[in-house]
C-alpha cells in the first residue's frame, strides 16, 4: 500500500517534471541562440544583428551596421550557430537512443565505431592526400568511414538475423580498436601540419563552419531527430527486456535496425562536419533521465533541446573565452557537463532515486 | 564606409607608387595600398616584416610570432585559425604561408575572411625553399609595402653572411641527428625535410636521419647511425634536463656525439624557415669547425 503510494507519487513527480522539462528547454535553446547570435569577437549590437536579420525583408535598418558586420554575421556566425544546433540535437538524441536500446546508461553513438571509424577515414584522407572534393574532402571521407565501421558492427553481430545486443558491444570494441590502430599508423606517417590537422580533427570545432556544411550534414541529422523520436514507445518496451517488448507486439529486430541506422547518419554526418565532440551523447541523456526519468517520449526531444543548447553555449565560451584566438569545443563540452553532472548524481543518490 | 573610401583614394593621389597588384601562392591576386593593420600569420613573416621595419603595422599574429618579443594580439594555433578572431582586429590585410592555410579547415577560414571583405595574401610554404624561398617571401612583402630596396639590400645581407658560413664550414662534414625532444621518454627525429635539415646542411653537416619526415628513432637505430653531432631545439634541451640529461637518454652515450658531449643547441623557430637561417648556420658551422677540425 505504501509502497504503491510512494510510487505513484513518484511517477507524478517524473511527469511533472518531464512536462516543465518541454517548456523549460526551448526556452533555454532560443536564449542560447539569442546571445550565441549576438556575441563574437566582432563587435555587433542587438538592434544591428535584427537590421542585418531584417534586411532582406526590405525593412529599413534600426541600427546602422557595415557591410562587414553583415557578412560576419550572416556567413561565419550564424552558420555556427545553426551546426552547433543541428549536431548537439543530432549527438544527444542518438546517445539517448543508443543508451535506450543497450539499456545501459553508458552507451554512446562511439560504442558502434561511428568517431573511430570517421576518425579513421579523417586521418587517412589528410595523410594519404584524398582530395576528391576539394576542402569537403576530409569531412566525406569521414562520413564514409563512420557508415563503413557502423555496418561492419552491424554485419559481425547479426546471427541468424538477429542481432545480439551483447556482440555488438563487444564488436564495437574490437572495430573500435583495430580503427584505432589505423589512425596511430597514420599519424606515424604524418608530417607535422597532417598531425596538427589530425589532432585538432579530434578535439571538434564548429570553426569553419559555412551554410554549405550545415546544408550537406542538417539532412541527415535532422532526419534522426525528427524520426528517432517514433521509437521511443519501443524503446520504452525495450526497458523490460527484448522478449519483453516482442510479448508487446514490438517488432524488435526492424526497431534495432532502424535505430541504428538512424544513429550512424546523423552521428556520421555531425562528426564529419565538426570532429569529435565527445560527452554531449554520453551525459545529456544520462543527465535528463535523472532528472525527468527514463520515459524516452519526453527524454529523446528533451535530449535534442539539451544537447543542441549545451553545444551553442560550449561553442559561444570557445570563441569568446581567448579572443581573438578560439579554445576547442571537446575541452568546454566536458568542462561544462561534467561538474554539473557530477553534482546531480551525488545529489540525486543522496535523495535515493538511484 | 563613404569615409573609408574617401580616405583611401585621397592617399592614393598622394602616393601612387604603394598601389600594388600581388599575387598569391595560391594564384589569387590581392591588391594591396600601403596596409596599416596587418595579420601576420607565421612566426618567419613575422620576422620579415620586422625586417623591413613595418612591424607598427602588424596587429595579429599566431602563436609562432614570438620573434623579435612582442605584444601582438594573438589569434590561437596556426593550425586552427578562427575566421571571426582575424575580422575583430579589422585588419586591411592578412598574410600568411601555404603551409599554414593547408592544415585543418584553414582553408574555409581564408574563404570566409575573403567572403567578409578581407583581403588575404597567400606566400610561399615556409617548411621548404630554403633561404631561396625566405628571398622570394622577402620579395612579396616588400612589394606590400613598397620598399623594393629594402628587400634587395637584405637579400645582400643573406648573401654576405652566406658567404661568410662557407669559409668557416667543418674540413670534415660530421654526421647529425637533430634530436626532437619534448622529454626524455618522448623524442623524435626531424627528417630530411624542413628547416632542421636545411640548417645542417647550411653549416657544413650532413643529416643522418634515414628518413624525410619527423620519426621516433629506436635507442638502437640511433647507436647503429652512430652520429658525431647532435642538434636539439633550445626547449628540447631543457625538457629532457640540459647536457646531463641528454647523455642519459638511451642510446645517446654510445654515440660519438655522446661520447665526445657534442651537443648543440638551435631556436626554437628552426622548422619554419626565416631570415635568421643564415645567423643560426654562421653559430653552428663556427662551433663544428672548432669542434670537427681534425
Amino acid at each position: 500500500m505504501t509502497t504503491a503510494a510512494v510510487k505513484a507519487t513518484g511517477f507524478s513527480r517524473q511527469r511533472t517534471r518531464a512536462a516543465l522539462a518541454l517548456t523549460i528547454l526551448p526556452l533555454m535553446l532560443l536564449l542560447a541562440v539569442i546571445v550565441a547570435v549576438g556575441t563574437g569577437a566582432v563587435k555587433i549590437a542587438p538592434a544591428q544583428v535584427l537590421s542585418i536579420f531584417l534586411s532582406p525583408l526590405g525593412v529599413a535598418p534600426l541600427s546602422a551596421y557595415d557591410e562587414q558586420q553583415a557578412a560576419v554575421l550572416s556567413a561565419i556566425r550564424l552558420p555556427r550557430v545553426v551546426l552547433g544546433i543541428v549536431v548537439g540535437a543530432g549527438l544527444a538524441m542518438a546517445g539517448a537512443a543508443m543508451q535506450g536500446l543497450f539499456r545501459n546508461p553508458l552507451a554512446d553513438p562511439g560504442l558502434l565505431g561511428i568517431s573511430s571509424g570517421a576518425g579513421l577515414a579523417a586521418a587517412m584522407s589528410v595523410v594519404l592526400g584524398f582530395n576528391l572534393f576539394g576542402l569537403y574532402s576530409l569531412p566525406a571521407a569521414a562520413f564514409v568511414g563512420s557508415l563503413i565501421s557502423t555496418v561492419l558492427i552491424y554485419l559481425l553481430s547479426q546471427r541468424r538475423g538477429r542481432v545480439e545486443v551483447t556482440t555488438m558491444l563487444l564488436a564495437g570494441i574490437a572495430i573500435n580498436a583495430l580503427c584505432g590502430a589505423g589512425t596511430g599508423l597514420m599519424t606515424f606517417l604524418a608530417s607535422d601540419e597532417q598531425l596538427r590537422t589530425i589532432t585538432f580533427w579530434n578535439l571538434g570545432s564548429l570553426g569553419g563552419a559555412t551554410w554549405p556544411t550545415v546544408m550537406s550534414a542538417a539532412p541527415l541529422i535532422l532526419l534522426g531527430v525528427l524520426v528517432l523520436p517514433l521509437t521511443a514507445r519501443a524503446l520504452n518496451a525495450l526497458l523490460l527486456g527484448e522478449s519483453g517488448a516482442a510479448h508487446l507486439g514490438i517488432p524488435v529486430q526492424r526497431i534495432k535496425w532502424i535505430i541504428v541506422t538512424l544513429v550512424a547518419l546523423s552521428v556520421g554526418a555531425g562528426v564529419a562536419v565538426a570532429g569529435t565532440i565527445g560527452f554531449v551523447g554520453l551525459v545529456v541523456p544520462h543527465l535528463l533521465r535523472l532528472v525527468i526519468g527514463p520515459n524516452h517520449q519526453t527524454l529523446l526531444p528533451a535530449s535534442a533541446l539539451l544537447g543542441a543548447t549545451l553545444l551553442v553555449l560550449a561553442d559561444l565560451i570557445s570563441r569568446t573565452i581567448a579572443i581573438p584566438a578560439e579554445v576547442p569545443i571537446g575541452i568546454i563540452t566536458a568542462l561544462l557537463g561534467a561538474p554539473f553532472f557530477l553534482f546531480l548524481l551525488r545529489r540525486e543518490r543522496r535523495e535515493g532515486v538511484l | 564606409m563613404i569615409k573609408r573610401t574617401l580616405l583611401a583614394s585621397a592617399s592614393l593621389l598622394l602616393t601612387p607608387a604603394l598601389a600594388a597588384t600581388i599575387k598569391g601562392a595560391d594564384g589569387v591576386a590581392v591588391d594591396v595600398f600601403n596596409p596599416r593593420r596587418v595579420v601576420a600569420l607565421n612566426g618567419t613573416t613575422v620576422e620579415l616584416i620586422y625586417k623591413l621595419g613595418k612591424q607598427n603595422t602588424i596587429v595579429g599574429t599566431d602563436i609562432t610570432g614570438t620573434f623579435p618579443a612582442n605584444k601582438i594580439a594573438q589569434v590561437g594555433h596556426w593550425a586552427q585559425l578562427p575566421a571571426e578572431g582575424i575580422i575583430a582586429l579589422k585588419p586591411d590585410l592578412v598574410i600568411g604561408t601555404a603551409d599554414n592555410f593547408a592544415a585543418g579547415k584553414n582553408g574555409v577560414v581564408v574563404e570566409q575572411l575573403r567572403g567578409a571583405g578581407v583581403k588575404v595574401l597567400v606566400l610561399p610554404r615556409s617548411d621548404t625553399g630554403g633561404l631561396d624561398g625566405v628571398k622570394s617571401r622577402l620579395n612579396l612583402l616588400s612589394q606590400v609595402y613598397g620598399v623594393p630596396s629594402a628587400a634587395a639590400s637584405l637579400g645582400k645581407t643573406f648573401d654576405t653572411t652566406l658567404q661568410i658560413v662557407r669559409n668557416n664550414r667543418p674540413k670534415v662534414a660530421p654526421k647529425v641527428i637533430f634530436l626532437y625532444a619534448h622529454s626524455a621518454s618522448d623524442a623524435s627525429i626531424y627528417g630530411t625535410e624542413g628547416g632542421a635539415n636545411e640548417l645542417i646542411e647550411l653549416a657544413g653537416g650532413k643529416n643522418a636521419a634515414p628518413f624525410k619526415e619527423t620519426k621516433t628513432l629506436t635507442a638502437e637505430a640511433l647507436v647503429a647511425l652512430n652520429p658525431d653531432a647532435i642538434v636539439m631545439l633550445k626547449r628540447g634541451l631543457d625538457s629532457v634536463g640540459g647536457l646531463n640529461g641528454v647523455l642519459k637518454m638511451p642510446g645517446v652515450i654510445q654515440t660519438n656525439a655522446g661520447k665526445n658531449k657534442r651537443i648543440y643547441t638551435v631556436d626554437d623557430s628552426i622548422r619554419w624557415i626565416g631570415p635568421r637561417l643564415p645567423e643560426f648556420a654562421l653559430t653552428l658551422a663556427q662551433q663544428w669547425k672548432a669542434d670537427f677540425s681534425t
